[in-house]
C-alpha cells in the first residue's frame, strides 16, 4: 500500500504579469493506494499535476505538506530520462542504475543493449542519443528491476494500439505479476488495462474500484471530452506559460 | 512481551537492515560513478593542488625578494619557509574543497536524480571521495617536498594529522550544507563563499604561528576552530610546535556542532528543494 498522509502538492508556473505563480495541484489528501492493482491516474483536461503526483509517489518530489509512506518497492517514473547523466556513456548510465537498485550491472547492460539494439551506441554519451531511444533505455532499465509497482505514463508508448510496440509488450507481460500506476489520456487504454482508477478532480484525488466509474466521473466534471485530444494553437511563445497545458 | 510486539520488533529490525543495505548500495554506486569519471581525466585531480601550491610559491618568492633587500626575515618556524606554508595551506584547502568543490554540482539539481538517491547521499559520497583524493595528493606533495626540497617534510606523528583532517572534513560538511542551502535561494552565493574562504586564510594561522602573536589578538583568533585544526596538523610535522592555544576539545566540539547543524539544516530545507 502507498499511504498519502495529508499530502498536498504545489506547482510553480510563470505568467506574463507575475513572475512566479503558485498553485496547489493537490489539496491536502489522505488516501491509501493499493500496490497490487492496476491503477489509472486520470484527470480532465483542465486539471494540472498528474505527473507531479506521480513524481511525489515515486519519491522524486517531496510534497508541500504531509508525507507519503511507501510500503512497497516503487519504481521511478519509467519514461523519464532526466535522472540519467547526459555526460556519462550509455553503458555507464545503465550500469549505474543497476548498481543503485542492486542488480548485476553487466547483465543489465547486456540485456538492455540487446533489447534496444544499441551496438556501438553503448559508448556514446547518453545525452547524444535521440529522445525516443533515451526513453526506451529509461523504460527498459526500469523494467529490468523487479519492482512491486511501476509508475509510467501512457504517452510514452508508441502506437500501443497495434500491439507491436516493444515497451507496450513488456508492460503487458509484467502487468501479470506486478501492479502499476499509469497516467492515461485515452479511455480505451484505461478500459483495456486497468482495474481501478484514481481521479484528480478539483485538486482532490478520489479512488474508484472500477475504471468505468472513474472515467464517467472524469467526463462528467471535465471541461472537454477526453479521447479527442485538443490542439490549442498559441499566438506568441509566452502564451505557453499563461494558461493550461499544451495538449498533443 | 506479547507475540505482536515480537513481530513488530523483528519487522523493524528487518526494515532497518534492508534500509542500511540500500544506503550502502547507493553510496557505492555513486562512488563508482565518480571513479569512472575520474578515470577519464586522471590528471584533473592535480589541478586541485594548483591553488595551494601557487600560494606557497607566491609567499616564498615574496619573502625571498624582501630578504634580497637586506631585511632579515627568519622563517616563522623551523628551517624551511616552504614546509611551513605547505602545512598551512594544505589543510585549509582540504576544508575549502570539501565544502564547495563538487558539492555544488552534485546537489543543486533535484530532478536530475533517481528517487533512491538523496541529497545527503551525494554529499557523503563527495566527502568520502574527496578525502581519499586529497590524502593521496598530500602524500604525493609532501613526499616530493621531502625528496627535492626539505628533508623534514616527512611527518613524525600521523595521529594528529588524521585527527585534524577528520575534524576539517566534519566542519566542511556543515559549511558545505549551509552553502548549498543558501545557494538555492541566492544563486550568487558560491562567489561570496569563495571570497569568504580565501579571506579566512588570513585568520586561520596558515601564514603565522598563532602562539607568537600578542595575547589580545591571540585570544580573538582562538575562537576560529580552523586555526586549531591547522595547528594540530602542524604538530605532526613539527614535534616542538608551540601548543599554547591549541585546544583539541574545542575543535572537536565545533566540528560535532557543525555536523549536527548540517544534518538539521539539510532535513529542515528538504521540502524547499523543489524542481
Amino acid at each position: 500500500m502507498i499511504y498519502l498522509d495529508d499530502v498536498s502538492i504545489e506547482r510553480k508556473f510563470f505568467t506574463r504579469k507575475q513572475l512566479a505563480y503558485r498553485q496547489l495541484v493537490l489539496l491536502p489528501t489522505s488516501l491509501a493506494i493499493p500496490t497490487h492493482r492496476k491503477v489509472a491516474l486520470l484527470a480532465s483536461d483542465d486539471e494540472h499535476g498528474r505527473d507531479l503526483i506521480l513524481d511525489a509517489i515515486a519519491g522524486k518530489l517531496l510534497p508541500t505538506t504531509g508525507r507519503i509512506i511507501r510500503d512497497a518497492n516503487i519504481s521511478y517514473p519509467a519514461f523519464q530520462t532526466g535522472a540519467f547523466d547526459p555526460e556519462q556513456s550509455v553503458k555507464d548510465a545503465i550500469a549505474f542504475v543497476a548498481r543503485l537498485y542492486g542488480l548485476n550491472p553487466h547483465e543489465t547492460v547486456e540485456a538492455v543493449s540487446h533489447a534496444c539494439l544499441l551496438g556501438r551506441a553503448l559508448d556514446r554519451p547518453f545525452g547524444a542519443l535521440p529522445i525516443p531511444l533515451k526513453k526506451r533505455i529509461a523504460f527498459l532499465c526500469c523494467y529490468s528491476i523487479p519492482f512491486d509497482v511501476y509508475l509510467l505514463s501512457e504517452g510514452g508508448f508508441g502506437s500501443w494500439r497495434t500491439g507491436r510496440d516493444l515497451e507496450y509488450r513488456i508492460f503487458k507481460a509484467r502487468a501479470l505479476s506486478a501492479g502499476f500506476i499509469v497516467t492515461a489520456r485515452s479511455d480505451r487504454f484505461v478500459l483495456e488495462h486497468c482495474d481501478s482508477a484514481l481521479v484528480l478532480m478539483g485538486a482532490r484525488l478520489y479512488f474508484f474500484e472500477n475504471p468505468e466509474e472513474g472515467l464517467e466521473i472524469k467526463h462528467k466534471f471535465g471541461r472537454s471530452q477526453s479521447g479527442s485530444p485538443r490542439v490549442i494553437r498559441r499566438k506568441n511563445w509566452f502564451h505557453k506559460f499563461s494558461t493550461g497545458v499544451l495538449h498533443r | 512481551v506479547s507475540h505482536l510486539d515480537k513481530v513488530a520488533l523483528v519487522s523493524i529490525i528487518i526494515k532497518t537492515a534492508s534500509d542500511t543495505r540500500r544506503y550502502f548500495r547507493v553510496i557505492r554506486a555513486l562512488l563508482l560513478k565518480a571513479e569512472t569519471e575520474k578515470r577519464k581525466a586522471p590528471a584533473e585531480a592535480l589541478l586541485e593542488l594548483a591553488e595551494p601550491v601557487f600560494l606557497v610559491a607566491l609567499f616564498t618568492t615574496a619573502r625571498h625578494f624582501v630578504e634580497q633587500n637586506g631585511v632579515m626575515l627568519p622563517p616563522p618556524l623551523g628551517d624551511s619557509v616552504v614546509l611551513f606554508y605547505a602545512t598551512g595551506f594544505f589543510p585549509k584547502y582540504f576544508f575549502i574543497y570539501i565544502s564547495i568543490k563538487r558539492i555544488k554540482g552534485a546537489v543543486s539539481v533535484s530532478h536530475r536524480r533517481f528517487p533512491i538517491e538523496r541529497r545527503l547521499d551525494h554529499v557523503v559520497a563527495h566527502i568520502i571521495l574527496y578525502s581519499i583524493d586529497y590524502t593521496i595528493l598530500g602524500c604525493v606533495l609532501f613526499s616530493l617536498l621531502a625528496a627535492f626540497w626539505v628533508p623534514s617534510a616527512i611527518p613524525s606523528h600521523f595521529a594528529p594529522i588524521m585527527q585534524s583532517l577528520v575534524c576539517l572534513a566534519m566542519m566542511g560538511f556543515g559549511w558545505g550544507i549551509l552553502n548549498i542551502v543558501l545557494a538555492r535561494s541566492f544563486p550568487l552565493w558560491f562567489y561570496i563563499s569563495g571570497a569568504i574562504n580565501r579571506t579566512t586564510i588570513l585568520i586561520s594561522g596558515a601564514l603565522f604561528v598563532p602562539d607568537f602573536l600578542n595575547p589580545p589578538v591571540r585570544y580573538v583568533l582562538s575562537f576560529n576552530p580552523e586555526l586549531h585544526a591547522i595547528a594540530l596538523f602542524r604538530t605532526g610535522f613539527y614535534p616542538y610546535y608551540p601548543t599554547l592555544i591549541l585546544d583539541e576539545k574545542y575543535m572537536l566540539h565545533c566540528s560535532l556542532i557543525a555536523v549536527i547543524f548540517g544534518l538539521v539544516l539539510e532535513r529542515v530545507t528538504r521540502r524547499a528543494e523543489r524542481r
